[in-house]
């Protein structure tokens, strides 16, 4: 039986030595440095497994300080080091040329470590200094494009978050200024007024990281498709999701949440939903000049904007679960809503992930990110049609595909308000919408250049998406079949991962 | 780079933090320390980011090369203009990638 803290704390330790490393060898053997990353973070990936699985076949659960590995956190914490694991893969030859790599790598670990240990920690302080490592290395590294418009992407996600930082640091002041304790459940101990405060400024702070509707459109869609690839991959796929599973935890622990809150949560929800979709099929049709909140003076038909504002809306299916629940926290309820809430996190990330390392390559072959300059993709990457629309009806929420489970819970659900229900079925259509023509756009126009051939494009680049794919196929399979059948083995597993959220004392 | 307007923005949030600040002194005794220390904190944030704005255009200005200013300006503008003044490089990764400013490798897509 290995001990709590060695589960929490070898990641930790293993991932900062790989940073340190590659901080040193990045540069002189590359080859050697990649190698380092790559197999502590396996090795990273394979210990937060084997807790997780303990977590969920024998009720265990490992704490360490103020850091806890149970069925909810350790689900996460396995989504996000093997999203991180497989963006470090892709940037091997993605970013192969970059002539500072000896910064990038020890960025990017340090990236990954920050939003793995958000998801474990229970300590608000923990939370909020994690955060700002990930604020601090995510802006930096969304400056890798080496564009002028990718720096003052970066200036506008640095600006947002550190405004987003000083929220939750004034919720942070009062709590401990009237319990004395910075833990996750000590906000119930609060007098209601105060309680009522404290979340609405950790909501307004957490709502900014998680790129909610207003705040989000600021600095989401600039910062993020301004970034590299597997840094795009990272934020829209880890780092919102991280900071939603926050929301989420804090409200799931409380006892009584005033029906104020819950107001907020749903209409910031319903907005993200809608105004995330339609701009992500704005981008994808006219562009840029339409969609606005660019950062460039160029107009663009950005293939990664797309995804951005698609983010937006992905994060608003899972408000809207959060307050769903909150407004008849039952036992049934947690296992409906928090349940769909973190398997919408799961289909989202490996999806969105899966999406962004296929268009990575499509940039090397067509040499654009401009859809108006794209095309004929197909022609050299033919296995990339299949794996985009297995993520696209993923996305969609299509019967037979992981995000099934939230259509069911959503949108057929009768107990669910009815604009919610539409507002849901809107989405999913026009989420499926805005995939496929940016996939015409991409794969199948005529070639505008030259295309590069696929052994121009580096064999790191060509794994972790069809293995995103297989995976998403898996789940899918998985989760529709345990739905219809009813699979003891399934509800057990949404129980014990709903309680995980809520127990973090 | 437009970058003057999160300039303006930092110093009339300073400006209005200061103003709450000292207008939080009125609240009862359990919120006036809370806010204050949440004014404190915007206006710190504030004052680190005008400082750093004005340092780094300081220690970092657009190398303007001699022979220029010697022909009177008449070949390519010598002064730095209003977008050079308030860039920098990218400090840590030197230069730009001229190559994909346009969000397309300019050594296939030929203008």
């Amino acid at each position: 039986m290995i001990n709590g803290s060695v589960l929490i704390f070898t990641p930790l330790v293993l991932i900062s030595g790989s940073a340190l490393v590659s901080l040193i060898l990045a540069n002189r053997a590359r080859k050697l440095a990649n190698m380092i990353s790559a197999s502590t973070l396996t090795l990273s990936l394979g210990l937060l497994l084997y807790a997780f699985l303990k977590c969920l076949l024998y009720g265990a659960h490992f704490k360490a300080y103020y850091y806890v590995i149970n069925a909810a956190t350790g689900l996460m914490s396995v989504l996000l080091i093997l999203l991180g694991l497989l963006a470090t893969v892709y940037s091997f030859g993605y970013m192969e040329h970059e002539l500072r790599y000896d910064l990038y790598s020890p960025l990017l670990l340090s990236f990954i470590v920050s939003m793995v240990y958000i998801v474990l920690a229970t300590d608000m302080s923990l939370i909020y200094l994690t955060f700002e490592l990930g604020t601090a290395t995510g802006g930096v590294l969304i400056t890798f494009s080496r564009r002028r418009s990718s720096l003052r992407a970066a200036t506008r996600f640095l600006a947002l978050n550190i405004l987003a930082a000083l929220l939750i640091l004034t919720g942070m002041i009062i709590q401990y200024y009237h319990v004395r304790s910075l833990k996750v459940i000590a906000i119930n101990m609060l007098p209601e007024n105060v309680r009522l405060l404290t979340l609405l400024f950790y909501t307004l702070g957490f709502s900014i990281k998680a790129g909610l509707v207003p705040f989000g459109l600021l600095w989401l869609p600039p910062a993020h498709s301004e970034a590299p690839i597997p840094i795009h991959t990272l934020l829209s796929a880890a780092l919102v999701q991280s900071a939603a599973f926050v929301l989420l935890r804090i409200y799931s622990t409380l006892i009584k949440v005033n029906m104020l809150l819950i107001g907020i949560l749903i209409t910031l929800g319903v907005l993200s939903l809608l105004i995330g979709v339609f701009e992500a099929l704005i981008e994808a049709i006219w562009g840029s000049k339409y969609s606005k909140f660019h950062v460039s003076l160029v107009n663009i038909c950005g293939i990664k904007r797309v995804w951005a504002f698609s983010t937006i809306s992905e994060v608003g299916y899972i408000m809207i679960f959060l307050a769903l629940y909150l407004s008849e926290p039952s036992h049934e309820n947690a296992i409906v809503f928090l349940g769909g809430a973190l398997v919408h996190m799961i289909n989202h990330g490996l999806a969105k992930a899966q999406l962004l390392f296929d268009t990575g390559i499509a940039i090397k072959i067509s040499h654009a990110e401009d859809m108006n300059y794209m095309g004929g993709v197909s022609k050299i990457y033919p296995l990339g049609n299949v794996t985009f629309l297995i993520s696209c009806l993923s996305l969609g929420l299509v019967p037979g595909f992981a995000g099934y489970g939230t259509l069911r819970e959503l949108c057929l659900n009768p107990d669910v308000p009815i604009y919610v229900r539409i507002a849901v079925a809107i989405t999913a259509t026009t989420t499926i919408a805005s995939i496929l023509i940016s996939w015409y756009r991409t794969f199948l126009t005529k070639p505008k250049s030259k295309l590069a051939d696929l052994s121009d494009i580096s064999k790191a680049m060509l794994v972790p998406g069809p293995l995103l794919a297989l995976l998403l196929m898996v789940i899918g399979v998985l989760c529709n079949y345990g739905l219809i059948d009813k699979s003891k083995f399934l509800e057990r597993l949404i129980y014990d991962v709903t309680e995980g959220i809520k127990v973090c004392k | 780079m437009r970058g003057r307007e999160y300039l303006w923005l930092a110093i009339v949030l300073m400006a209005a933090s200061m103003l709450g600040g000292t207008f939080s002194m009125v609240l009862p005794d359990e919120l006036r320390l809370p806010f204050m220390w949440f004014f404190i904190e915007v206006t710190t944030a504030c004052l680190i980011f005008t400082m750093l704005y004005v340092s780094l255009i300081s220690m970092m200005p657009k190398e303007v090369r001699l022979k220029d200013i010697f022909i009177g300006g008449a070949s390519r503008p010598p002064y730095i203009s209003r977008e050079e003044l308030y860039s920098t490089k990218i400090p840590y990764l030197g230069s730009f990638d001229e190559r994909w400013e346009l969000y397309r490798d300019r050594a296939v897509f030929k203008e």
